[in-house]
């Protein structure tokens, strides 16, 4: 077979994009091969650490911790789905906005708020305190874990359903009713089922966030897997056990991205060709509009309002307190370099892979750009955990250094880059490439005039991300820095777990101001 | 259903005894989509096991007509009545769950989460007898039986389309009406279809409104055909009246090809370049002459013919002339391929039968 333009290249250009695709590869695969190799050499003793009760703990609260999380999330996002999406609310468009923003809130960030709100030191107790309350329910555990995770990630949900419901045929519910259906009767027989490919896939996201979170089970002292690792790693020499508890997590992670396969069945979901582009008539809420608005405004209050406030309050306390912004221009310091080395070198590493996998289609090809993939699935804190490892084992000369850190984010979040990247090479034909080579330039000057310049929109958005991503990292940058080094996350996560609130306000709010700026680069993206 | 049981005796009473009361009836219907009037004073009355089909180019209504019909969307005035009783007026709309009208959607719409089987019973949830054995009867009826539970992603379009047809079928509606069924069909498979479409729907005895663009498909599979322009229908007739007794220019001009002459009119006879022509209904006055490019006779002339051949199209079972008459009027002649003709050539033009004239 030939492959699809990039053929002019020359055999030695080829192989030379082959062999650094593969090694380029091979080290995103380093963490979790090393792992692996780690959780093997615990030898028999690993059968014993598995089986441990406390193992088993873990494994029920994170199951319980994802599911609730996922059905909570679900139970919020549907029906504002469908509110914005089909009926006739005051307001939607801006109400999508806002309930699509909680999505940029760092977990740690809205753990800090959770805390600082309700935790034992919050401004609830403090305004309470005076009318005789001693001390609230507690926040920690379960509880404020499902809080705070169900009402940053629900959005999610939230967009995807709205991606289904505008998606659908309207055609479809008209059918329903033309058959006799009333419009209750059609929601739950017609469009629900149909929801089903964005429900799973939209869930599949909110349950492997949870998985995979750090910031505020740690924050809020639940003992799911993350913060299970965690404790591990720091309070024992032996640390067979967190490298086993990884792997299950790894496991855990795996069986959830096989349930979603399982759970599309074998039913195809799709709207047929063009032709009915109506869209469907929207429902008009009448009497109903109030509760729904209530509902809506609910939401964003919790999810948006509550935390930004929270944040701006104990800004000003410190503030008032003359609390130093020293420590925070240090950490912002640490926190763009970090982020600008890793956009950098994700950048350059993801070219080759991209290049390969959108030009010279081939199972190689395929196989080198998925599993590229990996370190993106992996939760954080895992990668984290392994190159400490590996780092303290074989390459002490990079451990505890900038370079081991960055390494770290390249792995987890390069593949942001590389799928602009790829998205972009597939839809610049390989013809344009072509037609210039006809019109008389040479290799060096196709890829000057028009390889590049096509590309570049690509190249600066996905270095956008991967740095936006990076400044938000928190369980590698706390593993991985070097000794005093703190970043915003760090220092964030490090004043709310000591109760300073004031101290972790100035931070939080920086890191809200440029993380929603992430968000339009993604919703950029998505419209090309 | 208990709507068809309450007949509206108002509306019965209006119907003549002697004609059998129409199964459904638009009376002046309108619908504005903001300040575009989509439908502009629909009238129409379709008797019970007859299929009619509503024609018209993009964008002149006919789409809205029927989704005003199925219960859609609502009226802005006028009436629509089904099987006696009134469904949509400026008062009243009756939804599409209440309404006993089986809809074939253009994408024919089927759930693509169930099986054949389930989308045929989907609408059987009111049937008294067993629905199961409905729903098979239908799709034995379409010729379905054997792919009851296979999903819909598994069929071919032809197939799809017969299915959304026995789901409309099954829960025995008043009406059923098809939008644009066959578009999705490539045109090899569509004439079949168009074929066995219209021998289920007689079958079934069902009464039928087809909304079509493509004249040829809406002359060769109806028993009437509502033409529609601009919001209106123009023309209710068999499929052979709208083609040679077209009511206006416009729809002779939008049904089948057409040249325009122009004359003058003296009741029965109408004289124009061509000689004095025999007229199918009278008129008087000057007008213009309709001339079908398979009534034109075009025979070889002497170098003084008036007629001067200017182009040739040839298909093989026929050949299309265009030819330059006298008065420097183009016309466009359909012919067998017998005959060669250069371009250039002298030639005579004849017409023949009788033909229609409109006033100007």
């Amino acid at each position: 077979m030939d492959a699809p333009g990039g053929s002019h290249l020359p055999s030695r250009a080829r192989l030379l994009l082959h062999i650094s695709a593969g090694v380029i590869t091979g080290l995103m695969l380093l963490p979790l091969l090393y792992l692996l190799f780690r959780a093997a050499g615990v030898g028999p003793a690993a059968l014993e650490l598995i089986l441990r009760p406390r193992t088993g703990q873990v494994i029920w609260n994170s199951s319980v911790l994802t599911l609730g999380v996922t059905a909570l999330s679900l139970l919020i996002a549907l029906p504002l789905a469908w509110l914005t999406v089909r009926t006739d609310l005051p307001g939607r468009k801006i109400w999508t906005v806002l309930l699509t923003l909680p999505l940029v809130i760092p977990s740690y960030v809205g753990g800090f708020a959770l805390v600082a709100m309700m935790g034992p030191k919050g401004i609830l107790q403090s305004w309470l305190a005076p009318l005789g309350v001693e001390r609230l329910p507690s926040i920690y555990g379960l509880p404020g874990a499902l809080w705070a995770l169900t009402l940053f990630t629900y959005p999610y949900l939230f967009l995807s359903i709205r991606a289904g419901l505008r998606n659908q045929d309207p055609a479809l519910e008209e059918a329903a009713n033309s058959l006799g259906h009333s419009r209750w009767v059609t929601f739950w027989r017609v469009t629900l089922p149909t929801l089903r490919p964005a429900i799973t896939s939209g869930a599949l996201l909110v349950a492997l966030y949870t998985l995979s979170d750090f910031g505020a089970v740690s924050l809020l002292r639940f003992n799911s897997f993350t913060r299970a690792i965690y404790v591990q790693y720091l309070s024992s020499f032996d640390r067979s056990l967190a490298a086993l508890l990884s792997l299950i997590l790894v496991l855990m992670t795996v069986a959830l991205l096989y349930s979603e396969r399982a759970i599309q069945g074998r039913a195809r979901y799709y709207r047929a060709s063009a032709g009915s582009n109506r869209r469907a008539k929207r429902v008009r809420l009448g009497r109903w509009r109030i509760p729904a608005l209530l509902l809506v405004i609910g939401v964003v209050a919790a999810a948006l309002l509550v935390p930004v406030g929270v944040v701006t309050y104990w800004l000003v306390q410190g503030i008032q307190a003359g609390e130093s912004f020293a420590p925070m221009w240090r950490a912002t310091l640490n926190t763009v370099q970090a982020g600008m080395l890793a956009a950098l070198a994700a950048t350059l590493l993801a070219l080759p892979v991209a290049y390969l996998s959108s030009r010279f289609p081939s199972r190689y090809a395929a196989l080198i750009s998925q599993a590229a993939y990996i370190g993106y699935g992996l939760p954080g804190i895992v990668v984290a955990l392994s190159l400490v490892f590996f780092g303290a084992n074989y390459a002490t000369i990079f451990y505890q250094t900038l370079g081991m850190l960055v390494f770290a984010y390249v792995v987890r979040f390069m593949p942001q880059a590389m799928g602009i990247l790829r998205t972009n090479l597939l839809q610049t034909s390989p013809r344009l490439e072509e037609a210039a080579r006809g019109l008389g330039l040479n290799r060096r000057q196709v890829l000057g005039r028009v390889t590049l310049p096509l590309l570049r929109p690509g190249i600066l958005a996905g270095a956008a991300l991967v740095f936006l991503t990076t400044i938000k990292e928190l369980p590698a940058t706390l593993l991985l820095g070097p000794t005093g080094f703190t970043t915003l996350a760090t220092q964030i996560w490090s004043a709310t777990d000591e109760a300073f609130f004031a101290r972790a306000a100035a931070p939080a709010l920086l890191l809200l101001a440029v993380s929603a700026t992430s968000i339009v680069i993604i919703l950029g993206q998505e419209k090309k | 259903m208990t709507e068809s049981a309450t007949q509206n005796p108002q509306t019965a009473s209006r119907n003549s005894p002697l004609a059998p009361p129409p199964e459904i009836r638009l009376e002046g219907v309108l619908k504005r989509f903001g300040a575009v009037g989509a439908a502009n004073g629909v009238s129409l009355r379709l008797e019970k096991g007859q299929l009619l089909a509503l024609l018209g180019p993009s964008g002149c209504g006919k789409t809205t007509t029927l989704r005003l019909i199925a219960g859609f969307e609502e009226v802005d005035g006028g009436e629509i009545e089904i099987g006696g009783q009134v469904v949509a007026s400026s008062r009243l709309h009756l939804p599409p769950e209440r309404r006993r009208v089986g809809m074939v959607f253009q994408e024919y719409a089927l759930f693509p989460h169930l099986s054949v089987l389930d989308n045929v019973r989907f609408g059987l949830h009111l049937y008294t007898g067993d629905r199961a054995r409905r729903a098979r009867d239908v799709l034995e009826l379409v010729g379905l039986a054997g792919v009851e539970d296979r999903l819909p992603h598994e069929l071919s379009g032809g197939q799809q389309q017969r299915v959304a047809l026995a789901r409309a079928l099954a829960p025995e509606p008043a009406l059923v009406l098809l939008d644009e069924p066959f578009s999705n069909l490539d045109a090899g498979l569509r004439v079949r279809v168009r074929a066995e479409v219209r021998a289920i729907l007689k079958e079934a005895n069902a009464t039928a409104i087809f909304v079509t663009h493509d004249q040829e498909e809406a002359l060769s599979l109806v028993d009437r055909v509502a033409v529609m322009l601009n919001g209106q229908v123009h023309q209710v007739a068999s499929p052979q009246k709208v083609y040679r007794q077209p009511v206006s220019r416009e729809v002779a001009a939008f049904v089948g090809e057409a040249n325009f002459l122009p004359g003058t009119a003296n009741g029965r006879t109408v004289e124009c370049e061509l000689g004095t022509l025999e007229l199918q209904t009278p008129v008087t006055g000057p007008v213009d002459v309709l001339l079908r490019p398979e009534n034109l006779q075009v025979l070889p002339g002497p170098a003084a013919a008036p007629g001067r051949v200017r182009s040739t199209l040839f298909f093989g079972h026929d050949q299309l002339l265009s030819v330059e008459t006298g008065s420097g009027a183009m016309l466009n002649a359909r012919l067998g391929p017998s005959f060669y003709f250069a371009q250039g050539q002298p030639v005579h033009l004849a017409v023949k039968g009788p033909v229609m004239a409109y006033t100007k």
